[in-house]
């Protein structure tokens, strides 16, 4: 894992007790936590009305703790990683382990929010049915078979709403689908074993 | 049940029942043809047969509109092979000209109603689907995972002209495949035996 020098500097910022005082270090981490779970809308921003040389480094210092994690976590990076880089920029024990259980506790979520980047097709996340008997229609009698209908709920990458794909089968074709399903829940678990 | 057809289509039935029967069969073989390739392709033909037989064109197309008719109804009322006999003898015709319609009901039947099918409120269908296994191991934004995903291509429409391409997780893949399971098993409850049981 390699962070920018730019970001190294911002480290040893928030390392440093004499340029970051210990309740700013408290009010960024508290930030810092609070907005983690929001990635994509992080609604808590910093306000520390103080000079702005104080100011600018507390920006600083949050940006590259903020940087850190999601490169750690990007990384699946564990302690021992966490504490070897705070180290390097001369974190106090205090701090040190501040951020690092931060860390831990955020790093599943984080890695979430991560995998969920990028493009891939639309996700499967449930599916609805209804089972209708068709007894005739305009152009044909005595039908006389069942009819499901079937809804897929879709989610497409970087959106949250649900899409449906609909669709209807015949009894054998629903059977074909379920089969086809088995085989591939069973090679997917195979998979999951690994 | 016998077949129930407005005066003009019978009229025009009847007037080809009157014909031989080698002209009937070429009159089977054209409406035929009129219901696999479709309305356009045999003017040429009508208008021969216009010729030989001494009249009008149009007379030769209400003939083949009205067998077109006689067969599309029948394959929508789902006859049996007994009435529909007997509506065909009805309309007049002989015995050995409704052999032939027969025949021709009897194979063409189960397209017909295909086709009728397809005329129908049509919803895509599920036709087939394909699937592959994958698992996701890095991305640019996060490294080092091991996530089975399932690809999953999904081809609806009459022959699966439109395609869908999917993927899902193994925990959604169980529950979707738990839940369709469900809607199978759904029609063999007493419930629904019941309906099908009393609708016939």
């Amino acid at each position: 894992m390699e962070l920018s020098t730019e970001v190294q500097e911002g480290l040893q910022i928030a390392g440093d007790t004499s340029v970051i005082q210990d309740n700013d270090f408290i009010t960024i981490m508290d930030v810092l936590c609070h907005n983690i779970p929001n990635l994509k809308q992080p609604h808590k921003t910093l306000d520390i009305p103080q000079k702005s040389e104080t100011t600018v480094a507390v920006k600083r210092a949050y940006g590259s703790l903020l940087c850190l994690m999601l490169e750690a976590a990007k990384h699946d990076a564990d302690e021992s990683n966490i504490v070897a880089i705070l180290e390097d920029c001369r974190f106090s024990p205090d701090r040190l382990s501040s951020v690092t259980k931060s860390f831990l506790e955020h790093k599943a979520q984080i890695r979430t929010h991560l995998g969920g980047i990028g493009l891939y097709p639309p996700h499967i996340v449930d599916v609805d049915w209804r089972l209708d008997y068709c007894i005739k229609d305009s152009n044909r009698d005595k039908v006389n078979e069942p009819v499901y209908l079937i809804d897929l709920k879709t989610q497409r990458s970087g959106e949250t709403e649900l899409h449906d794909i609909q669709f209807s089968c015949t009894m054998e074709q629903l059977q074909d689908l379920v089969g086809k399903l088995k085989d591939a829940t069973k090679s997917l678990e195979k998979i999951a074993q690994l | 049940m016998l077949l129930v057809l407005e005066d003009s289509h019978k009229q025009h039935l009847g007037w080809l029942s009157k014909l031989d029967l080698e002209v009937v069969n070429e009159f089977i073989r054209m409406c035929v043809e009129f219901i696999t390739k479709g309305a356009t392709t045999n003017q040429r033909s009508y208008q021969v047969a216009a010729q030989r037989l001494g009249v009008t064109p149009d007379t030769v197309r209400s003939a083949i509109s009205a067998l077109v008719h006689l067969l599309t109804t029948s394959s929508k009322l789902a006859l049996t092979q007994l009435d529909f006999t007997d509506s065909v003898l009805a309309l007049g015709f002989s015995s050995e000209a409704s052999t032939a319609l027969l025949a021709v009901y009897r194979d063409r039947g189960g397209e017909l109603r295909r086709l009728l099918t397809t005329l129908g409120i049509d919803l895509p269908h599920y036709c087939n689907l394909t699937w592959r296994a994958d698992v996701q191991v890095a991305s640019r934004t996060l490294y080092r995972q091991l996530e089975p995903i399932l690809l999953v291509k999904l081809h609806l429409g009459q022959c699966g002209e439109q395609n869908a391409l999917l993927q899902t997780d193994l925990t959604t893949l169980v529950h979707l495949t738990n839940t369709l399971e469900r809607a199978l098993d759904e029609i063999k409850t007493p419930h629904c035996r019941r309906i099908i049981r009393h609708i016939k």
